[in-house]
């Protein structure tokens, strides 16, 4: 499981108000990357750029060894993509979306879809517009999951649901990664859901890729340090503390590359370390984007 | 172009709009019903209520099928089918093309065989000419429902036509011409009459050559 399913290389599309700019995105085979970004931070445009819904204006887009646009139609047979944005038939029951499904795609498992429509607690005979906001997701997924797709591209797939469907759906996306080779992009502004079953983790936000890298790494490499100084002394910052906020004497360092001998450098200052903490995805990720913004970039 | 794929998106097009299909059927059997029971009130009014399902069978399918399916968000889901933009514009032209030339067919044949047969035949190139302006003004909006994909100009270019018969129809039969080759009783095709019909033809052309080019050149779908 070492090739990759998904490439983004310096992807670039711009509309009046808004750009999406040199994105270098890649989705590893067998991995769920979680897609973390505030509303309008480019999620949605990155995975119709990778759906071919949209055309990039630069950049080369590779999906499942297919050059996107050019060869979506090749690339979407083995591509499950659902959004928020996007609606079943509201006049139409989940059977005659199914049975229109299935007509399209030969890989159509009807056992699974069988065990999805129970898991998921979801009647075939029931219209959509009789359906709620968390039935008709899992009537959404429910249609992806059953074509066995190799990569899947969810946007806000989790947005507005309860915490039991919520739950329902992602432990069905953790199950998708049973099977070898299949891969999943997850986007969301929710870093709850993204923490609890990503593998891999980018950030993105006004357009621009921010960081990316696996979970473990992001979750190790942050830390926020609390440090008691003596009266009249700065502290300095050190390489890697993205943020330093200093209160009489009582610091606070946030840092993106915590190596293990920190506290004892701040100590050899003459500082009294209170507390290392470990920080949660959203801290980090609030973090992230702020540094990113404020940085000599911004 | 994988015709497999065109065929089934029809085929949920044509169901999806099974309802419309079967009230335009049988609004043109209520109408050519009044023309045949014979008499000027029955036959102006099975006339005009023809013309009214010609109307309407030109507007609900485009409008559901394409315009409210972008609104109701439903061209994602169709649009992340293994689907390519022209598969998708073919399907959505044929589906619509098909459904409204099935109903229009069914009710002008018969419509201009009742003319032939009743002694009216100098009234059948103004009935062609009158029966191909919805047809034109149809095809007029699906172009631009699958272009613009909105539902604003969508209405813009539904009314405007619509406005528009009752007043080319006022223009066109108060030239004398028109109105003594109609009342001839001879079949008569004035060069007026076929050049308006040439011009109803090439708007239905013109605008299914453009749907497919500029669709062709659409870079964002959803």
């Amino acid at each position: 499981m070492n090739g990759v399913a998904a490439r983004l290389t310096g992807v670039g599309k711009d509309y009046r108000y808004f750009s999406l700019d040199d994105i270098h995105l890649e989705i590893p085979e067998g991995h769920i990357v979680g897609f973390i970004g505030p509303n309008g931070a480019g999620k949605s445009t990155t995975i119709r750029i990778l759906m071919g819904l949209v055309h990039q204006d630069r950049g080369e887009v590779s999906v499942l060894g297919h050059r996107m646009p050019a060869e979506q139609v090749a690339a979407k047979w083995d591509i499950g993509f659902a959004s928020e944005d996007m609606q079943l038939y509201e006049s139409e029951t989940l059977d005659w979306h199914m049975r229109f499904v299935r007509s399209i795609y030969e890989a159509w498992d009807e056992d699974y879809a069988r065990t999805l429509r129970k898991r998921f607690d979801l009647r075939a005979e029931q219209r959509i517009k009789g359906m709620s906001h968390g039935q008709r997701t899992k009537a959404m997924l429910l249609l992806v999951l059953a074509r066995r797709p190799r990569l899947l591209l969810l946007d806000e797939p989790t947005t507005g649901l309860d915490p039991v469907a919520r739950h329902e759906v992602l432990r069905e996306l953790t199950d998708v990664l049973t099977e070898d080779g299949r891969s999943v992009l997850f986007s969301s502004h929710n870093t709850q859901d993204v923490e609890q079953i990503s593998d891999q983790i980018t950030f993105i936000d006004r357009g621009r890729i921010v960081e990316s890298r696996d979970k473990e790494s992001f979750l190790e490499r942050w830390r926020r340090v609390r440090v008691e100084v003596p009266t009249g002394v700065r502290l300095p910052a050190l390489a890697g503390v993205i943020e330093l906020r200093q209160d009489g004497r009582l610091a606070v360092a946030t840092t993106n590359a915590f190596a293990a001998d920190m506290p004892q450098v701040y100590e050899a200052m003459g500082a009294r370390v209170q507390g290392v903490e470990r920080m949660t995805l959203e801290e980090i990720f609030v973090a992230s984007v702020q540094n990113s913004r404020e940085g000599p970039g911004a | 172009m994988n015709y497999a794929m065109v065929g089934r998106l029809v085929l949920k097009d044509w169901y999806l709009n099974r309802l419309a299909l079967s009230l335009a059927v049988a609004g043109g059997a209520v109408a050519l019903g009044l023309i045949l029971r014979g008499g000027e009130l029955a036959g102006v009014l099975g006339l005009s209520f023809a013309f009214v399902v010609l109307i309407l069978i030109g507007v609900i399918p485009p409008m559901w099928n394409i315009v409210q399916e972008r609104k109701n968000k439903s061209l994602a889901f169709v649009m992340s089918l293994p689907v390519s933009a022209m598969e998708f514009t073919t399907a959505k032209v044929v589906a619509n093309a098909s459904l409204y030339c099935l109903v229009w067919l069914g009710i002008v044949a018969s419509v201009l065989w009742m003319l032939a047969a009743g002694g009216y035949a100098s009234w059948i190139p103004l009935g062609i000419l009158a029966s191909l302006a919805p047809m034109a003004a149809f095809f007029l909006l699906v172009a631009v429902a699958l272009v613009t994909e909105s539902e604003k100009w969508s209405m813009v270019v539904m009314g405007a036509c619509n406005v528009s018969y009752s007043f080319a129809w006022f223009l066109l039969v108060r030239l004398p011409q028109v109105r003594a080759d109609a009342t001839s009783g001879a079949l008569v095709w004035s060069s007026l009459i076929v050049s308006i019909i040439a011009i109803e033809l090439g708007v239905i052309v013109l605008s299914l050559v453009l749907t497919f080019y500029l669709q062709s050149r659409k870079t964002n779908f959803i």
